[in-house]
């Protein structure tokens, strides 16, 4: 029989609330090494540290590990070659120096100004869409981001759902297990998204615009940094989906917290001014990606327990942003202290982050 | 559905280990832990996609982990194919 698992992240209870789970690790076994022998690790200055610490603890794990899967199912003449296509020049499995260089081009190319007028005229469309009563997630949290990155990046709006079931079939790429017929939908989405970019920068470079695509074209054009067909379709993919899953369950998880906790809700309504913090309490309270992937690049000691070149390291960033107190439930949009233990993520591209498992999917009226 | 034996489970466990990890049928000992045949995170995704098939089941990818010998995946796949005892494993997907 299976014996006490420490680990155990499919089980239905640790899917509707890990943090029991999270928080016996952290007491018990807080570099844990796993029935699958990658390390979980729970605790926040641990997970700091090997984040920090890019020199023996690169990203990429789950590239890494899907192509060693493609590799081997093609010896068996099963030919996923779309997957690891499309996952070349994911910035989150990427590492110093392309990593350092991606990002300073994406940087150059974004534009927060016009980003958020993009955002908001999209919120403005899909409240007044929504009526009186609506499903937060189904009808505002999942069109939100897709219409917003279609809109970035310069694609027809009548492209709008298309984009988003390819993007979303892509997007479990990340996903912390990944079985064969996984693979299959995987590698089907890879292929329509891929054909679609490939005519979309076609036409982009015959006509250049405003759009986020045309400017990372011009950026790598002025910059003369050589630039393929193959990465620059990845390049795109990954920024279409990026932000996808994240604000979903930030959106999701966000409101649902507050109506759980009805004095800090109160507390927003009466002072709009704590927004920023509350997003980032939101963040921290409950992290829109639980888990992210580092392989150790040298044999080395943490805190004690020794680890092996190419170990992998699962790191729980929804562990590390819950510190103790927050078990008893406690949030706070007024606490500044938060905001320095934070483990951030999306907004900068900071950290890479890896999908956990997708908690917050469910949906629910408001 | 017709149900499975559990030593037809246990005969094809061994085939179709000993198929991936090319080793002879016979030094497959159900005791020994899965890893010891060369079971590792590439290859255990084809087993597990052959062995979904021929159960008809949808199976946790910490499957070989959780039970890491022939024996006890074994019993543990013949309760779940012929109890209909899934709750463990209800949503894996």
């Amino acid at each position: 029989m299976a014996t006490s698992r420490l680990w155990d992240p499919f089980a239905d209870h640790h899917r509707a609330n890990p943090y029991l789970m999270y928080e016996r690790l952290r007491v018990e076994s807080p570099i844990h090494r796993s029935q699958s022998g990658d390390l979980v690790l729970t605790r926040y200055a641990d997970i700091r540290n090997v984040l920090q610490n890019t020199e023996d603890f690169r990203a990429g794990n789950r590239k890494e590990w899907i192509e060693r899967q493609v590799t081997y199912l093609h010896n068996k003449g099963e030919d996923f070659k779309a997957v690891t296509d499309a996952m070349n020049s994911f910035i989150v499995m990427m590492n110093p120096p392309e990593h350092t260089q991606l990002r300073a081009i994406i940087m150059e190319a974004w534009d927060d100004h016009d980003v958020d007028l993009i955002i908001k005229s999209n919120i403005d469309e899909l409240l007044l869409s929504c009526g009186k009563s609506f499903d937060l997630v189904k009808d505002f949290a999942e069109p939100l981001p897709v219409m917003t990155m279609t809109r970035i990046m310069g694609m027809p709006h009548k492209d709008y759902n298309f984009l988003k079931q390819v993007a979303t079939g892509v997007l479990r790429s990340l996903d912390m297990y990944t079985s064969f017929k996984d693979l299959v939908k995987i590698d089907a989405a890879s292929k329509q998204f891929m054909e679609y970019l490939n005519r979309y920068l076609d036409y982009r470079e015959a006509n250049p615009s405003t759009d986020l695509v045309s400017k990372i074209v011009r950026q790598y054009q002025q910059k003369n940094i050589p630039v393929s067909r193959k990465q620059m379709l990845s390049i795109c993919i990954f920024l279409f989906m990026a932000g996808e899953e994240t604000t979903v369950n930030l959106i999701g998880s966000g409101l649902y917290t507050l109506l759980n906790h009805p004095q800090q809700h109160s507390a927003l309504v009466s002072d709009p001014a704590l927004l920023d913090n509350a997003v980032d309490e939101a963040l921290r309270y409950e992290s829109p990606v639980q888990l992210v992937g580092r392989i150790a690049s040298r044999d080395l000691e943490l805190n004690g327990v020794a680890i092996k070149k190419e170990d992998t390291l699962t790191l729980s960033l929804g562990a590390a942003n819950r510190i103790r107190k927050c078990l008893l439930n406690q949030i706070n949009l007024t606490s500044i202290e938060m905001q320095s233990t934070t483990l951030p993520l999306v907004p900068a591209f900071t950290f890479a982050w890896d999908r956990g498992w997708q908690r917050n999917s469910g949906s629910w009226r408001c | 559905m017709k149900p499975v034996e559990l030593d037809e489970i246990i005969t094809f466990l061994k085939q179709v280990i000993a198929r991936e990890t090319k080793l002879d049928v016979n030094k497959i000992e159900v005791d020994q832990h899965l890893g010891v045949f060369g079971l590792d995170s590439i290859n255990s995704v084809y087993v597990l996609q052959q062995l979904e098939d021929f159960l008809q089941l949808e199976l946790s990818p910490l499957l070989f982990w959780d039970y890491p010998t022939i024996k006890s995946l074994s019993i543990h796949l013949y309760q779940l194919k012929n109890n209909g005892n899934e709750q463990a494993l209800g949503s894996i997907r």
